[in-house]
Parts: structure tokens; C-alpha cells; sequence
């Protein structure tokens, strides 16, 4: 394959594919470290940190603000999503995965840029929602933004796409590798090498962008020396499995509250309001549960540092409080709060093991697995999780632990849910990657938008006669039948017709040879090719049955296969 | 306009303080912190203004915190921590100041605003210098194994012995978080929360039946050399003030804090500030800021001083690697945030009194 293409073109290629990834992995990198940056300050500027609420003398003022800044956030998400966005709801990975899988566009800048604005109002004024999915999404625009020149790279959108949500991850975590992988196998799920290069390029450039020109610290160090016990290695597996449980339940519950919102007598304007105002609520007795949580997240690693009822409080009010957040439509991710929600249940189930006296590694160990083993089924990504730990840790012993704890978790929950939250909302939009990217974009491709053949239509009340006459002067073996009003009836071959007495063609007509309408899908049609003898189908209106066109066999079989040979070719490209 | 104007408020200034010094003999009373320290100011800073000007110097001795300011006896100048400046400040207890006008350029003609160190120039006072907070321990007391870590300093079983900290819930909250392995950018955000001051005191509480409690800053250095305790807390600069005078003591500069002494004026009826600003002058020269890190190791706050630090006059070290923000002393180092101090005091104190009074009880 490579031989074909000449020096000069590869060189070329290889020049746009770096430099692309160079100003894509600054461009993602930069936004990302921005968004961070203004999170950071409203949570400062709106008394959600505990570092500002600390300093606030007068605790009125500080309750105030605990209800009013999730609720004012809330109104302010519920408008600006509802006026300024063409989807109306908060765009995240499952649209950029979308864009990628079916090769289709991505929701417009404009949305994408309103969800951004709308993810750091939520964040900053304390929803409890996280702020990795919309980072993903920023890396997606960027992508995006960049595919637009045009560039003689094959599969180039898709590639930008990668490279922008590589950066993001790589800059948020410090973690380049866990965003090249995170690209790979959540965004791209392939990896072809022409994708990989620049990949990896953009993640390198987060980091180096995030490390070394703003000196980021390190996210998550945490002091561990090593697993103490070898049947520690089993209790990481059942830890796991028990995560994977509480991340089915967590998902289903947002799904739940997603589903039932429409039900509520309150616009979708202002539901994050009421959102919002829930928090407010909770934070005044339960103040970790406002906005991210990285204080909890570290005390969650700290023996002692909370009793074992108030880690399951903790775990409860965080998961209710991010699926109604998250269903009532802040904008925001799911990462975060479940890595929050993990490492309180792994820190619960350390604790769980001191009461029963059980020798253990400490509370270190069993925090990060529960926190990886409840995320890693929601952004179905087992070796990006497993990675961010190693980098965020710098521990060999602690990537071991939580390597063991997240594959359990992704076994059942993949059993119990699917692959990942971000899937399983796709699935519910109609896009179903679980039988694989072909599958998902035969299912996206209409029948409808592929060349439809020349026809020949015959009229209910034509003679015998007269249709034999016409389907010989056009050297056709077959005609499509409508009544008067255009209404499809069926279809007549010449070689029943011939030597018939009959003045009528009705007694002929074939009824039973699939019908289409403008909704039918390839994957649709083919599977109802099974079986069929006829040269082409008829394209029927779903609303008044009128006939549109007929499809050729021969199309739909091309169509697949250039499909299939796209796919193949994209997911084996070199440069 | 403006040059007239900056001409005219410098002769002001310098007229009108050398006429009245003429007149009559000025004194300035100079709020400072006692022992060895106070000794470098005077060598370093008090006496060559003495000297230069005319003005008596008065000392009074000052232990921390802006009651001073709100007493009888209010002085003309106190030599304060960050928090306590920012405190008074937003208490409108001191002056707030125009350093542009009061400050001189460095020698090679750079204005004020970009000599010093960003954050600095306060609008109530001039940060000066930079000290550091620390554990040292009692070579003598530990023959074996020394302790070199933060952590070492709670842990009783491997190092046996009395330690000392000032009565004040600050630093011993930090380094109670640093041992529980939280990294130095999350400190503050944890103090922030019940739950890390919970954390902190509850650290303490393993300590407890170990703590002797030091007032004076002076105390530290003469607790280890009489045995008393095995490791103590205090500044670096008295801590290398015994250490020239031969004491046996060293320092563990992991987990060290590091925080601001500023210069301020306070709000006093009837005041001219001619002497005042004179002072301010003088003490914040580059020269006499580096002449007084060559007596006692705290950190300039002007880039121009910090290049000027030659060895100390008796023991002809080179200065500068004493320095808390000698670049190998900073691996884990932690800057104090001084307006969170500042508005945490009232909290900080609660529950601080709250715990020693805990103590009391179960002593009982």
C-alpha cells in the first residue's frame, strides 16, 4: 500500500499530519487550562470553595450564598442552553464519539461554544457535575475547528477530533499517555497508525504545555509503599465488582431523572434551577458536596479522616445530587463526581475491613480502586483509567491494584449496562455501537439519500396489454404499480403477464417484495434483501403510502460495501 | 506637573526632616521582635540610620498580632507579619502608604514597583523580608538517627523526647496535613474545611503529653541548648544565630513555611510622617537590606538587595545559601498564605484554644 504513494506526498503528509497536531495539542491544551482556570475563580469569586467559605466572616451571608449561587447558576444554565443552543441540552463525549463513529458533523460551534459556557457557569457555581466531559467536548470544537481546511488527508475530521480530546485529557489529568489512549478507545476505537502519530503528538504537546509552560502541579500524589497481603489482590476483584454494581445504579438513576424531567410541571428553562437549589439544600449540612470536591477526594485518602457513615452519606448524597444535576440539564461531566463517589466507597470499604479486622494495605489503596472501578464503567475506557492512575500516582503498586479492581468492574457492568454511559446514551439516540462501527453506521445511512434508479410506473388501470407493450419498448422485466392518487400497489413482471387473458393487471401483481420508506436504514435493508429475487425495491412515503422510488439491489450491495472498505481502510491507514 | 509635584513631596520629605531635626532631637520607636534578630537590625539597619539622620531609634518589643495597635503605648513603626499587616489594614488601623513616593529606585535606577518581588508592595506596607518557620532538633539528643523530615517531628517512637511550639494555632496546623501525605498546593484548602482542622489537632493529639509551649521567639534556641526539649519549632534566622554561637542544633528544612515581615505605620493622631517616611527610605535601600540578610539569614524582598548579600561578618559564610528561599531548601517548602491567616485568625484561634482547654480537661 505505502509503496504507492511517492516520498514527496508522504513527506507532505507527515509535515500537515504533525503540525496539525502541534497547533491542535496547544490550541485543546490552552482551552482546556483555561476552563480550569475559570472555574477556579468563580468557585473563589462564589463562595464554593471551602478556601473562600472559610474567610467569609458572617455565616448568613455564606447560607445565603450555599442556596442562591447553585440556584442563580442553574437559571443562568437552563436559559442560555434553551436560547442559544440548537440542541437545547448540553453537548459531551457521546457527541463527539458520534461525529467520529458515523463520520458525521458535530453540533455547531455555536452549541458547542454555549455548552462550554454553560459547563463553567455549573461548575463554578457549585452544581455536582464534572468538568472532564465538557473539557472532551472543548478538544472535539478544536478538532473540529481545525478539520474545517481543507486538507488532502484522508479520514482528516476524524483525526482532528482525537487530537483535540487527546490534549484535553492529557492537560486536565498531566496525563499524556491516558489521553492518547482515551482517544483511542473511547473516541476513535481503532488504532490506525495514521491516527496514533498525531495522537500522539497532541497529548505530548498538552503536557508539555500544561508541565512545563504553566508548571501545573501534579493532580493526585499519594503516598503508598506496596500491597502488604497477596489476598488483598481478591478483595481488589470483589471491590470491583461491588463498584460496578454502584456505577449501573448511579447511571440508571441519571438516566432515570433524565427520562422523568419532561414529566415535571417546570420548563426545561428552569429545571437546574431546582437542580441548583437541591444542592443548596444538601451543601448546608453537607458541605462536600459542593462543586468538584478535591478536598474530599483527598481527605478520602486519609485514615480517619471521615467515620464510616458519614463516607456512605457522602456517597449517597453525591450520587442523587449528580443525577439530578445532571438530569434536570446542568452541564457537566460524570467523570469527576463518580471518581469522588468511588473513592468515598473504596475509603467505606477499607474501613469496612478495619471493622472486621482484616490486616490491609491501608485506606490508600482501596480509595484509588474504588474510584477507578466505579469510573472506569461510566467512560468505558478500562486502560485509560488504569493509566491515569499510574500517572497521576506515579505508583507502580497502586496501578496494579486498581488494574485488577477496574477490569472486574467493566466485566459486570459492560454485562449489566453496556459499554459505557456515553454508549448507552448514544443507543437511546439511535446510535448502537455495541455491534460494532459498521453496524452503527449502516444504521445511520438512509436508503432514501442513496441513488435511486430510473423506475418504470405503471398505472392499476392500465390494460395487460398495454403494460407488456410498454415493458417491452423499454426492455424492462419488471413494473412498479400505483393507483391514481400515486398510492404504491404492488409489482408486475412481464413474464406473468404474458399470455394472459385477462384485461387487468391486478390479478398479477406481486405483493409481497419489501417496501421502503424515507426512514429505512442500509442495515435495515439489507437484512430485508434476505430472500429476495427482484431486481430493485420500492421507496414508499411512511405519511401517504404515495410511491417516492425504487432502490436498486446492485446500489445497496455498493453501498455497504463502500462502507465496510471505508471503514477498513481508515482503521488500516498508515500516513 | 508631575515632576514638580514628585520634587517638590521629595524636598518636603527631606527639608522639612532635616530642619526639624536641627531643631530638636527626634526619636521614632520601631516596633521589632527582641533577641537576635532585633541585635541585626540595630547593627544592620537602626544604627546606620541613627547615624545617617540624626533620629534617635527607640525599640519596643513586639510578639505578633495588631493588638499593639489598639493599646496605650502605639509606636511609630512596627515591624509585622503579613496576616497581622493585612488584618490592620483592612481594620484601617495603619497608614495606608504611597511607596512610590516613599521608596528609593535600586542602585542601578529601577523603580520600586519592579525591584520588589511581586505582592510586596502592600497598600498599607513594604514586605522587606522573607523568614522561614521550622523544626530544628538537638544534635546531642539524637546520636543515631537524625530526623530530617516534617513527619519526624510527631513521630515519637523513633525520636524520644520534649518538643517545643509557639502557643498559636499556626504552622503546627500545616505540618500536622504535610504528615498525612496532603502535597503543599492543597494545605490551605484543607485547613479551609472542619474536617482538615479536625485532621490537624487530632495529629496533635499524639504529640500532646510532648508539647512545651515557647511565647518569645527566643525561647526555641535557648530550650534546646538547655536540654529542656529535643526538638523545637521557631525562624530560621535565630536558629542560625545560635548556630554561630557554637549551639548544637540543626535544622530540618522539610515542610519549612515561609512568610513576610512588612514594614507598617501606624494611624496616630497628629502625626507627620516626614521621619516616618524617612525610615521606611532607609531600611528598604537595597544595601541596608542586603547588609541586614548578612546578619541575620532572612530574605530580601527587592531583587537589587538580593544580588548584594555577601558573608556574615563574623563567620564569613556566604549568606545567600542560608536564605529560606535558597533553591535548596525549597523542595518542600511551603509559602504561607497570609490573607487566609488573616481571615481565618478568629477560627484558627477557636479551635485552637479549644483544644489546648480539651487538654486541660482531661488533665484534670
Amino acid at each position: 500500500m505505502a509503496s504507492k504513494v511517492s516520498f514527496g506526498t508522504l513527506s507532505y503528509r507527515i509535515a500537515i499530519l504533525s503540525l496539525l497536531a502541534l497547533v491542535l495539542g496547544s490550541l485543546a491544551s490552552l482551552a482546556a487550562i483555561a476552563f480550569i482556570e475559570s472555574v477556579a475563580w468563580l468557585n473563589d469569586v462564589l463562595l464554593i470553595s471551602p478556601r473562600s467559605r472559610v474567610q467569609v466572616q458572617n455565616p448568613l451571608l455564606l447560607s445565603a450564598a450555599t442556596i442562591i449561587v447553585p440556584m442563580l447558576g442553574g437559571l443562568v444554565v437552563g436559559i442560555v442552553i434553551q436560547r442559544y443552543s440548537a440542541e437545547q441540552r448540553p453537548l459531551g463525549p457521546p457527541d463527539a464519539i458520534r461525529a467520529v463513529q458515523l463520520r458525521a458533523p458535530l453540533p455547531s460551534v455555536r452549541s458547542g461554544v454555549v455548552s462550554t459556557i454553560a459547563a463553567i457557569v455549573s461548575i463554578g457555581s457549585g452544581a455536582s457535575v464534572g468538568q472532564y466531559g465538557p473539557m472532551v467536548y472543548m478538544g472535539a470544537i478544536a478538532g473540529n475547528l481545525v478539520s474545517q481546511l481543507k486538507l488532502p488527508i484522508a479520514n482528516l475530521p476524524t483525526i482532528a477530533i482525537a487530537c483535540g480530546v487527546a490534549a484535553a485529557i492529557s492537560t486536565a489529568f498531566n496525563a499524556p499517555i491516558a489521553g492518547l489512549v482515551f482517544a483511542h478507545e473511547v473516541i476513535l476505537r481503532h488504532y490506525s497508525l495514521q491516527a496514533f502519530a498525531p495522537t500522539t503528538v497532541a497529548a505530548a504537546t498538552g503536557y508539555v504545555i500544561a508541565n512545563i509552560i504553566f508548571e501545573r502541579p501534579p493532580l493526585f500524589l499519594v503516598e503508598f509503599s506496596g500491597v502488604g497481603h497477596s489476598y488483598e489482590f481478591a478483595l481488589f476483584a470483589l471491590l470491583g465488582f461491588v463498584c460496578a454494581l454502584l456505577s449501573v445504579g448511579f447511571m440508571r438513576l441519571i438516566f432515570y431523572i433524565n427520562a422523568s424531567a419532561p414529566k415535571l410541571p417546570v420548563p426545561a428553562s428552569y429545571r437546574p434551577a431546582l437542580a441548583g437549589l437541591m444542592v443548596g439544600l444538601v451543601a448546608l449540612q453537607l458541605p462536600d458536596v459542593l462543586g468538584i470536591g478535591t478536598e474530599t477526594l483527598r481527605f478520602a485518602t486519609i485514615e480517619g479522616a471521615f467515620e464510616s457513615w458519614e463516607l456512605i452519606l457522602l456517597v449517597v448524597a453525591k450520587m442523587g445530587l449528580t443525577a439530578v444535576c445532571i438530569g434536570l440539564g446542568f452541564a457537566g461531566g460524570v467523570f469527576s463526581p463518580s471518581l469522588l463517589i468511588g473513592i468515598l466507597f473504596g475509603a467505606f470499604s477499607w474501613t469496612l475491613l478495619e471493622l472486621i479486622g482484616l490486616p490491609n494495605s491501608g485506606v490508600v489503596v482501596y480509595a484509588i480502586c474504588g474510584m477507578m472501578a466505579l469510573t472506569s464503567p461510566i467512560i468505558g475506557a478500562p486502560l485509560t483509567t488504569i493509566l491515569i492512575v499510574f500517572e497521576l500516582t506515579h505508583n507502580y503498586d497502586l496501578t496494579i491494584s486498581a488494574m485488577v479492581a477496574v477490569v472486574f468492574a467493566n466485566l459486570l457492568a459492560f454485562r449489566l449496562l453496556g459499554r459505557s454511559m456515553f454508549d448507552v446514551v448514544l443507543a437511546r439516540a439511535g446510535v448502537d455501537l455495541s455491534l460494532g462501527r459498521d453496524r452503527a453506521l449502516l444504521e445511520h445511512t438512509k436508503i432514501i439519500d442513496l441513488p435511486i434508479s430510473n423506475f418504470f410506473r405503471v398505472n392499476l388501470n392500465d390494460t395487460t396489454q398495454l403494460v407488456i407493450e410498454k415493458l417491452k419498448q423499454d426492455g424492462r422485466s419488471e413494473a412498479v404499480v400505483v393507483d391514481s392518487k400515486g398510492v404504491y400497489q404492488g409489482i408486475v413482471r412481464i413474464i406473468d403477464l404474458l399470455g394472459q387473458d385477462s384485461n387487468s393487471i391486478s390479478a398479477n401483481l406481486h405483493m409481497d417484495s419489501p417496501v421502503f420508506d424515507e426512514d429505512t436504514t442500509l442495515w435495515q435493508g439489507m437484512s430485508a434483501l434476505e430472500g429476495f429475487v427482484g431486481e430493485a425495491v420500492p421507496i414508499v412515503s411512511g405519511t401517504d403510502a404515495t410511491l417516492i422510488g425504487m432502490i436498486a439491489e446492485s446500489e445497496l450491495i455498493t453501498a455497504y460495501q463502500k462502507i465496510a472498505q471505508g471503514l477498513r481502510a481508515e482503521e488500516n491507514e498508515a500516513v | 506637573m508631575k515632576p514638580f509635584n514628585i520634587s517638590f513631596s521629595l524636598c518636603f520629605i527631606f527639608c522639612l526632616g532635616s530642619l526639624s531635626a536641627q531643631a530638636e532631637q527626634q526619636t521614632l520607636t520601631i516596633a521589632t521582635w527582641g533577641g537576635s534578630y532585633e541585635s541585626a537590625q540595630q547593627k544592620a539597619l537602626f544604627s546606620p540610620f541613627e547615624a545617617t539622620t540624626g533620629i534617635q531609634i527607640n525599640t519596643q518589643f513586639y510578639n505578633g498580632e495588631i493588638a499593639i495597635l489598639k493599646g496605650d503605648l502605639v509606636p511609630d513603626i512596627i515591624d509585622m507579619t503579613m496576616d497581622d499587616a493585612l488584618l490592620a489594614c483592612e481594620q484601617n488601623l495603619v497608614q495606608r502608604l504611597e511607596l512610590s513616593k516613599i521608596l528609593a529606585p535600586s542602585p542601578d535606577g529601577l523603580e520600586p514597583e519592579k525591584d520588589f518581588i511581586a505582592g510586596a508592595l502592600l497598600p498599607c506596607g513594604v514586605a522587606h523580608l522573607s523568614y522561614s518557620t521550622l523544626i530544628a532538633y538537638d544534635d546531642r539528643a539524637f546520636p543515631g538517627e537524625k530526623p530530617q523530615r516534617i513527619a519526624d517531628f510527631f513521630d515519637i517512637k523513633r525520636f524520644p523526647g520534649k518538643r517545643a511550639l509557639r502557643k498559636q494555632p499556626s504552622a503546627i496546623l500545616e505540618w500536622a496535613l504535610m504528615t498525612e501525605g496532603v502535597p503543599m498546593n492543597q494545605i490551605y484548602d484543607l485547613l479551609s474545611t472542619d474536617r482538615g482542622m479536625r485532621l490537624a489537632l487530632r495529629r496533635l493529639d499524639n504529640i500532646r503529653d510532648h508539647i512545651v509551649w515557647w511565647d518569645d521567639p527566643k525561647e526555641p534556641a535557648a530550650l534546646l541548648k538547655s536540654r529542656q526539649v529535643v526538638m523545637s519549632s521557631g525562624f530560621n534566622g535565630r536558629f542560625f544565630d545560635a548556630q554561630t554561637r557554637g549551639d548544637t542544633i540543626t535544622m530540618i528544612w522539610d515542610g519549612q513555611i515561609i512568610d513576610w515581615d512588612v514594614w507598617v505605620v501606624p494611624l496616630k493622631p497628629k502625626q507627620t510622617n516626614v521621619a516616618t517616611n524617612k525610615f521606611l527610605r532607609f531600611v528598604t535601600q537595597s544595601e541596608n537590606m542586603a547588609r541586614l540578610a548578612e546578619h541575620i539569614p532572612y530574605g530580601p524582598s527587592r531583587l537589587s538587595a538580593l544580588k548584594r548579600i555577601g558573608l556574615h561578618p563574623q563567620k564569613k559564610i556566604s549568606m545567600r545559601d542560608h536564605l529560606p528561599t535558597a533553591p535548596h531548601h525549597l523542595d518542600r517548602a511551603l509559602f504561607r498564605d497570609a490573607k487566609w491567616y488573616a481571615r481565618t485568625l478568629a477560627l484558627r484561634k477557636n479551635r485552637f484554644w479549644g483544644w489546648i482547654n480539651s487538654l486541660q480537661v482531661g488533665e484534670n
